[in-house]
């Protein structure tokens, strides 16, 4: 089976001094597959996903091949990637502000994704709209619909957003930190329905998360990123059990602060990864 | 008498019996003492976010009181508030919506130190560039991130710079909403030694909210639940954490996700 998304020797740059953020990282993802991308603060794990989206920042430089589903999008001109966006491919961003419009309801948003796939009447699509927005446990879905962005918390912008970026059942679904804002009950709710629209559609998604934990329930595989280089990929066991970087020893160790008593000293990466060139 | 008084405080917003309308913190009352570390956990949508912004003055209780230091701080004037905003430092929820767009790094993060209302309090650090350099070695952000714009970090670097900020007039009151939620372990462990290093150096005062209860257990002393506006339950987060009282507490730790390798 040839993967769904293949990237090779990917390479980010940006502004005038062309400052190279990921030096030529290379993966695949298989259909139906789901892969846990962890790593560093700053490590390059958002850009990468803005990459294969082509939604990077127009002082962005990328060379190297992302293929999706066959098809070449480094070098697409956005005309013609915009309308994969949303349909075959579609992203839950670490911000929710930054895919919401802070000047029209959250409901309208989600619908006019929707619409910009399907054609359904507005009365169809509203209908949709509020049962997304109750699958992924907004108690009171009508009321969020018709609430602008700020009017809403933070854990119930990041549903809202996740709403969108399921409701058109694409192939590929990126996830950036999709629950970081949510109590773990929620959580719980959101995490489970991504599980089950990944595998009613047969989706593949692109994880991203530094919580360890739900990476661990959700993921098959994983890639660990440091500096921009993807320094580990394997399975999960292979990563959480037997790790060979000692980046990811330390991040493993690191993950599990119920183990350490409370107000003690936390241990951090650096106590087992020294970044070379650092102090 | 306590540091903070907050009484019998609700706030609604939009009007009774309107579709938009939420009753988003109902009834609530809490003390906090100098010196004390007070988590806040609890659903998304409990009103957590709404209620510390009260206590910063940022927004206005419906109805009932609040007194920071003795004084009362809700529904003054700002130029009234010199106390409040001298002592206490409010870290957002959201980095992306707080950090001035068009604003460097440097800029933001040393912002608090030439506010009028600070300066005239004295014990504000006076050598900008020093106490720059200092506060972001802190939060692990090397000293030329001061040069960008927020637009041009990463989501957790960004945070880091909304914690840097807080910090850089030493503060008696850090109020933290969700301040480590979005980062990675290795650096949410430092920069949560680093809390723990100034309270013990400091005697800061914390109030911090996280839908996390073993984030709360590790730094406070002490943790108030919500749920629905109202405050479910409260008491020393070692007590919470090893023998909740209510269901919801429960609930909470129950569906802590736990490691599935297999
Ligand atoms: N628009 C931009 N211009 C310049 N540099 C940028 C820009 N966006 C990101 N960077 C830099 O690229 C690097 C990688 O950023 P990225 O957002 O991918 O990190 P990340 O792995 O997602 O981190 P986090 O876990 O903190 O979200 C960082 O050093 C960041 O400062
Ligand atoms: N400006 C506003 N106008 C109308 N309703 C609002 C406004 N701000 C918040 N709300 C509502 O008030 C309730 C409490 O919101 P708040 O942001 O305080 O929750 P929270 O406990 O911080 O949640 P989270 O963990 O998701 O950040 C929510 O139902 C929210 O939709
Ligand atoms: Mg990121
Ligand atoms: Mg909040």
């Amino acid at each position: 089976m040839s993967p769904l998304l293949e990237v090779t020797d990917l390479r980010i740059l940006f502004g005038r001094s062309r400052r190279e953020v990921v030096h030529g990282v290379s993966f695949a993802l298989e259909p139906g597959q789901r892969l846990g991308l962890i790593g560093e603060s700053g490590s390059g794990k958002t850009v990468t996903a803005l990459a294969i989206m082509g939604l990077l920042a127009d002082n962005a430089y990328v060379s190297g091949s992302i293929r999706l589903a066959g098809r070449e999008l480094v070098g697409l001109r956005d005309r013609d990637l915009a309308p994969l966006r949303g349909d075959l491919m579609s992203m839950v961003f670490q911000e929710p502000m930054t895919a919401l419009d802070p000047t029209m309801p959250v409901g309208r948003q989600v619908a006019e994704v929707l619409l910009l796939h399907q054609n359904l009447g507005h009365g169809v699509a509203r209908g949709r709209v509020l049962e997304v927005l109750a699958e992924v446990g907004l108690e009171d879905p009508e009321r969020v619909a018709d609430a602008y962005p700020h009017a809403l918390s933070g854990g119930q912008r990041q549903r809202v957003v996740v709403a969108m970026a399921l409701i058109n059942r694409p192939d590929l679904v990126i996830c950036d930190e999709p629950t970081t804002a949510l109590d773990v009950t929620v959580q719980a709710t959101v995490l489970n329905l991504l599980d089950a629209e990944l595998d009613a559609v047969g989706a593949s998604c692109l994880f991203i998360s530094h919580d360890l934990a739900v990476v661990s329930q959700l993921c098959e595989r994983v890639l660990v990123m440091l500096d921009g280089d993807i320094v580990e990929q394997g399975t999960l066991a292979q990563i959480f059990n037997a790790p060979t970087h000692p980046y990811t020893r330390g991040l493993v160790a690191t993950a599990r602060l119920d183990a350490v008593a409370p107000g003690e000293r936390l241990p951090t990466v650096e106590d087992f990864y020294q970044h070379p060139g650092r102090p | 008498m306590s540091l903070y008084e907050v009484d019998h405080v609700t706030r609604r917003y939009g009007r009774v019996g309107t579709s938009g309308s939420v009753l988003a913190v109902d009834d609530v009352s809490l003390a906090v003492e100098q010196g004390q570390r007070l988590g806040i956990v609890g659903e998304s949508g409990s009103g957590k976010s709404t209620l510390v912004r009260m206590m910063t003055a940022l927004d206005q209780p419906t109805s009932g009181v609040i007194r920071f230091d003795g004084d009362v701080v809700s529904h003054r004037a700002e130029r009234d508030l010199g106390g409040l905003r001298s002592s206490v430092q409010l870290v957002f929820q959201d980095p992306r919506s707080s950090l001035n767009p068009r604003m460097r790094v440097g800029d933001i993060v040393t912002e608090p130190l030439r506010s009028r209302l600070l300066r005239v309090s004295g014990h504000v650090p006076t050598d900008h560039r020093a106490r720059l350099a200092e506060v972001l070695e802190s939060v692990d952000l090397p000293l030329e991130v001061a040069d960008r714009f927020p637009h041009e970090l990463s989501g957790g670097q960004r945070q880091r710079v909304a914690i840097a900020r807080a910090l850089t007039p030493k503060p008696q009151v850090l109020i933290a909403d969700e301040p480590v939620s979005a980062l990675d372990v290795s650096v949410r462990a430092q920069v949560l030694n680093l809390v723990r290093d100034l309270v013990a150096a400091h005697g800061l005062t914390l109030i911090m909210v996280s839908h996390d209860l073993t984030v709360v257990r590790h730094v406070c002393d002490s943790v108030i639940v919500m749920r629905h506006g109202r405050i479910e339950e409260q008491g020393p987060s070692e007590q919470v954490y090893r023998d909740p009282q209510s269901a919801y507490t429960r609930e909470l730790l129950a569906s802590i996700p736990t490691f599935r390798v297999t």
